[in-house]
């Protein structure tokens, strides 16, 4: 029960950085996204259902902000948060490298959201690369956190 | 795994549902749910909002206001200042004469005379036996007067005697102080035409004060064997002076 309060605080967390810190950062025409960091985190690092719960709630929420493009981002984010708690244990999740995985989820939201919405291809690489590079940046603290608290568990 | 998967496939299904739906119901849609999903917090957020500004709102007014009531002030102090130099315009048109306006610095605690310090002396061309006057009429001569200030000896002082005639008569007579807020205007025999409301002017006849300043207003009058006891209420209020205008030749 500790959890699910434990991440629906870190769900409205993000979901005001998403919409209020997102733009403070934002480089040109691309912004990191905390909403995926979220659902990136919560899939790889918590039970079953996380991942497919919240990764449908953060998509929906941001559909329900961009109503233009409604349904995009709730198949992303719920495919991203299923396929990534569903297949966590063949990932080690406690090495950086797993910060790649981040990365292919991020390329393929934006490749997802040119594909089906008006968006230019050349977005892809103007807003999507960007973006992307964004989240990892903003990841890697959250990941050592992470790491020191497993270490800490550990001992 | 097989659960897990089913509720994917609908969610996804949900959402490709959403995707080929019409533009126009997907934003409908959109909008309604979030209008009634987010409503509490919009409200809430634009309640707080709403009196934040308003209580920002409360305080630029209050201090508009308070910066407003101390201009007004100034304003009316300002009409006051207009009004009282129009009549001295009007007074200096009369006689032709240069006026040196003056401050009072102080006031001379000198026994139960009123005398004050002015702000002007020698330097700025004030000196001895030039007379003092106000907006509304007569105040004194000048005592002794120094380098960059001067000594008033305003009416209400007991070495202070003036020749004045009354206005609308023409009778003669001297003023004179005797303590309190009145002058006595002397020396009228019993027989004179004083009356109150009468207005009692310098007679000019003392050499030092030009005729027909204004002093005062006759207030009450004593009849005695030989003489009548008329009693003057100056125009100008001797006790609150705060600036006085020197006649100069």
């Amino acid at each position: 029960m500790r959890y699910v309060f434990l991440s629906l605080l870190f769900f409205i967390l993000s979901v005001v950085a998403d919409f209020l810190l997102s733009p403070v950062f934002r480089l040109g025409t691309s912004r990191p996204e905390f909403l995926l960091l979220f659902v990136y985190f919560i899939s790889l690092y918590r039970g079953r259902w996380y991942g497919l719960v919240y990764g449908f709630l953060s998509g929906f929420l941001l559909d329900l902000h961009n109503p233009e493009s409604l349904g995009i981002r709730i198949v992303v984010f719920t495919s991203i948060g299923y396929f990534l708690q569903e297949y966590r244990d063949r990932f080690y999740r406690y090495r950086p490298t797993s910060l790649l995985l981040l990365f292919g989820a991020s390329i393929f939201y934006h490749f997802f959201l040119v594909l089906f919405s008006p968006l230019p291809f050349s977005s892809l690489f103007t807003r999507g690369l960007p973006s992307s590079l964004l989240d990892l940046l903003f990841a890697y603290p959250v990941f050592l956190l992470i790491l020191l608290r497993k270490s800490r568990d550990e001992v | 795994m097989r659960r897990g998967f089913f509720v994917y496939l609908t969610l996804v299904l949900f959402g490709v549902f959403c995707m080929f739906l019409k533009e126009r119901i997907r934003v409908d849609f959109a909008r309604e749910l979030s209008s009634m999903l987010f409503y509490p917090f919009s409200r809430a957020y634009l309640e707080i909002k709403e009196r934040s500004e308003a209580k920002k709102k409360a305080e630029l007014l209050s201090q508009k206001c308070a910066y407003l009531s101390l201009k007004l002030q100034h304003m009316r102090e300002l009409a006051a200042e207009n009004e009282r130099l129009r009549k001295l315009l009007q007074f200096r048109h009369k006689y032709s004469f240069r006026l040196i306006p003056c401050e009072v610095v102080a006031s001379i605690p000198h026994g139960v005379n009123v005398n004050y310090i002015l702000s002007k002396g020698k330097k700025q061309g004030v000196d001895k036996e030039m007379v003092a006057i106000g907006y509304y009429g007569l105040i004194g001569k000048i005592r002794e007067a120094g380098t960059h200030t001067s000594i008033l000896q305003t009416l209400f002082d007991f070495n202070s005697s003036i020749g004045a005639i009354d206005q609308r008569s023409r009778v003669f007579g001297v003023l004179r102080w005797k303590g309190g807020d009145f002058l006595f205007f002397e020396g009228v025999p019993s027989e004179g035409d004083v009356l109150p409301g009468d207005t009692i002017i310098t007679s000019g006849m003392g050499m030092v004060y030009p005729k027909g300043i204004r002093i005062g207003e006759v207030v009450e009058i004593e009849r005695k064997d030989v003489e009548i006891r008329v009693k003057v209420k100056p125009f100008e209020n001797m006790r609150g002076l705060e600036e006085v205008f020197i006649l100069t030749p």
